[in-house]
């Protein structure tokens, strides 16, 4: 098998691996056909996603059911006001060996785990939520002074309610600047509905077979996520990517909605993920390459909760996505 | 470690790319090239024809619309050119979304000389396999722009046919008019000629009212193209000597009078009337001088010549022979044509007699004054008694001559 043959059975594979866990999420999650590829895209880039939507929507399924299906250690973390930092990053207590001797032992919290699911993470104060800063930045918990390191692959998977903001913290920017992706799940049509209503009345639910084997799963991802970074990326689709970053910044755009609604644009960590999503989308359309097709594919997921819009924004009714739209459409005349 | 691809795979589809480049790039250059020479056929076609229909005016209006024009669209086909040149950056690119191969072909190229990449070989047999698509013939398919060469033959064409026409908006000769009535002394002329020269007049020419008929293209050979072409230097002056140029070839050196130095001038009929003058002047004294020696020594003799209706030039009652300008050369009669000066009354068939206008120019002095102080009363001569020494001289200056052949009483 030449060089050119060993590319294209990796990227068959990879098109295999993500069409399996596709289609296995899809056989308890109705609809979101959308939202589940931008979270396996997430998944597959490295990055963590950011699920926004009403309650009873299925949020907390299609994460359980990509642990299930990736065969991936999972974790859930329901973030409520008195959630303290330790309650997720783990402690020391002390404990007896046995030698009688009295030793502070670190107990893992529950993320250390290959997929963690932060549900409602808006209901935690800042400080707690901040404890997952360093965990998705680096992939890593210090307590104490000492530094964890967490098992790749690291997933973690955010909800947020977007309707009972009684009680509820904003994530900070620098929070939201670490989702990879932001994905909003909408309401199921009336035939996902009847659909949904269907197969989960029923006496055999639908079930997740786990596509990769647990015992390998974890290289098995690491070396998928890595033929994502294998991908080429010509000049120009990098300069589009800056462009478009450069784009949502107020002192740096030629957008006019972008210099009226904008406060503050995007930060490079979303340049990074117009390009980890291209080539994801990439290799998902067979291509060993990006194109600027690709970053405009992810630029809404990628760009929409980066923004953070002003008051003219709000009191006009314009959203992320709508500045997005503007953005692009003023990015498609420097297109090579 | 990923093996680089071959450096003579890579290298033919540069060479690809760049003989697609060249190609597109004289494409380019064919396409404004062509493009020019439609523009400058058009616009000089449109001068030719408006030099030969339009008054001096509404030639230099529209020669300047011509010439806007022809250097606004001449500087959008150069800036076109320019855009559209393809360099050398460009072109990895710009051959890649001509030949639809979704960004492999640029890809592959922009990070040639970079180290090898796990894909590279794949992109790389991939972009091989599309090879088709890219070849020059395919990217540019027509080496030549075939809309823009018909353009220009098509424009070529219309200076061929406005030179070809030309002739046939030569206005038609002029009929003097000697009298009420005469205005039929010319045939009417007819045909697509004579209609399209009507029709594009109409157009190009609109004659204010009250102005004379010297911008008609009728009567622009009179050598006059209006008060606004007269007395122009330089570069004012060019478009009434293009225009006249433009006349003179096309129609001959008979209507070559349109610039300054053209016998409608001003200096030019100012000299023709000083020698117009001096003309009369010389004639009037030897009449004079003639009619002196007649009356100072009657003659008996009934065949000597009398001074006609007994009056001199200038008297009031005869008319100058010089009146209408020298005498038309007998070449330009040769050819059926002849020229008449602009104080000639005329009437051409398509225009129609037009009256003079404006202040009737002074007249000459008169050789005679007291003859002329009123006009001559319509009265009988009453028989006189006469001398008989001074009968004959009577006698022979009140006889009834006929012409001859008539018989003598």
């Amino acid at each position: 098998m030449n060089d050119a043959a060993v590319g294209a059975a990796a990227i068959r594979d990879f098109q295999d691996t993500f069409a399996a866990v596709r289609d296995e999420i899809a056989k308890v999650v109705v609809g979101h056909e959308r939202a589940i590829e931008l979270i396996l895209t997430t998944f597959f880039a490295g990055g963590h996603v950011l699920i926004e939507g009403v309650p009873g929507i299925g949020k907390t399924l299609i994460v359980r059911s990509l642990a299930d299906a990736l065969g991936l250690r999972m974790s859930r973390i329901q973030f409520t006001v008195d959630l303290m930092p330790a309650d997720i990053t783990g402690t020391r207590i002390v404990e007896e060996t046995a030698g009688g001797r009295r030793e502070l032992v670190f107990v893992r919290g529950p993320v250390f785990a290959h997929i963690v699911l932060a549900d409602e993470i808006n209901r935690a104060t800042p400080k707690t939520q901040s404890a997952l800063l360093e965990a998705m930045a680096e992939q890593q918990v210090t307590v104490a002074g000492t530094t964890h390191e967490l098992p790749p692959p690291f997933f973690v998977l955010a909800t947020l309610n977007p309707i009972e903001m009684e009680g509820t913290y904003q994530l900070p920017e620098a929070q939201l600047d670490r989702f990879f992706f932001k994905v909003l799940l909408d309401y199921p049509s009336d035939a996902e509905l009847t659909r949904i209503l269907g197969t989960t009345t029923t006496a055999a639910l639908p079930t997740v077979r786990p596509v990769l084997d647990r015992e390998t799963a974890a290289g098995r991802v690491e070396r998928l996520r890595h033929v994502v970074r294998e991908v080429l990326v010509a000049p120009h689709v990098e300069r589009y990517a800056a462009a478009l970053v450069r784009l949502t910044v107020p002192a740096a755009t030629s957008s006019e909605s972008v210099r009226r609604h904008v406060a503050f644009g995007s930060s490079p960590r979303g340049g990074q993920a117009l390009l980890l999503g291209a080539k994801v989308h990439a290799l998902l359309d067979g291509r060993p390459h990006a194109t600027p097709d690709d970053v405009e594919h992810v630029a809404h997921a990628a760009l929409g909760h980066r923004l953070v819009l002003g008051f003219s924004a709000e009191a006009a009714g314009v959203d992320g996505a709508r500045i997005v739209d503007d953005v692009l459409a003023t990015a498609r005349r420097l297109r090579p | 470690m990923w093996r680089p691809p071959p450096d003579d795979e890579v290298d033919g589809i540069r060479q690809e790319v760049r003989r697609a480049r060249r190609r597109w790039n004289g494409y380019v250059v064919q396409r404004a090239a062509y493009g020019v020479v439609a523009v400058v056929a058009v616009a000089a076609a449109l001068t030719l024809l408006l030099a030969l229909v339009a008054s001096s005016a509404a030639f230099i209006a529209a020669l300047a619309g011509v010439a806007l024009a022809l250097i606004a669209s001449a500087c959008r086909l150069v800036a076109g050119a320019w855009r559209a040149w393809l360099g050398k950056a460009r072109a990895p690119a710009w051959v890649d979304h001509r030949a639809t191969m979704d960004g492999r072909l640029a890809t592959l190229l922009e990070l040639d000389g970079q180290p090898p990449a796990f894909f590279q070989p794949l992109l790389v047999e991939s972009t091989l396999a599309r090879r088709a698509r890219f070849t020059p013939e395919e990217v540019v398919p027509s080496p030549v722009p075939g809309i823009a060469l018909v353009a220009a033959l098509v424009a070529l064409g219309c200076v061929g046919m406005a030179v070809r026409l030309a002739p046939l908006l030569e206005p038609p000769p002029l009929a003097a008019v000697h009298g009420e009535g005469a205005g039929t002394a010319s045939p009417p002329i007819d045909g697509l000629g004579s209609l399209f020269r009507r029709a594009i007049a109409a157009i190009a020419s609109p004659a204010p009212p009250g102005s004379d008929a010297s911008g008609a293209p009728g009567n622009a050979a009179v050598g006059t193209t209006g008060p606004a072409a007269e007395d122009r230097t330089g570069f004012a002056g060019l478009p009434g000597a293009l225009q006249a140029s433009i006349r003179r070839r096309l129609w001959g050196e008979r209507w070559a009078h349109a610039g300054p130095g053209a016998p409608g001038s001003t200096r030019a009929r100012a000299g023709a009337a000083d020698q117009q003058r001096a003309s009369r002047e010389r004639r009037t004294n030897a009449a004079g001088d003639a009619d002196d020696v007649r009356r100072a020594t009657p003659s008996l003799d009934p065949g000597a010549e009398a001074p006609a209706a007994g009056t001199a030039a200038g008297a009031g009652t005869g008319s100058d022979p010089d009146l209408f300008g020298p005498a038309t050369t007998p070449e330009l009669v040769d050819e059926g044509r002849f020229a008449l000066g602009l104080a000639a009354r005329v009437r051409t068939v398509q225009s129609g007699p037009r009256p003079p206008t404006g202040d009737a120019p002074d007249a000459l002095p008169d050789a005679r004054p007291t003859l002329a102080v009123r006009q001559r009363p319509d009265e009988p001569a009453h028989r006189v008694t006469v001398p008989p020494a001074y009968a004959a001289i009577v006698r022979d200056a009140f006889a009834h001559r006929g012409h001859e052949g008539d018989v003598q009483p």
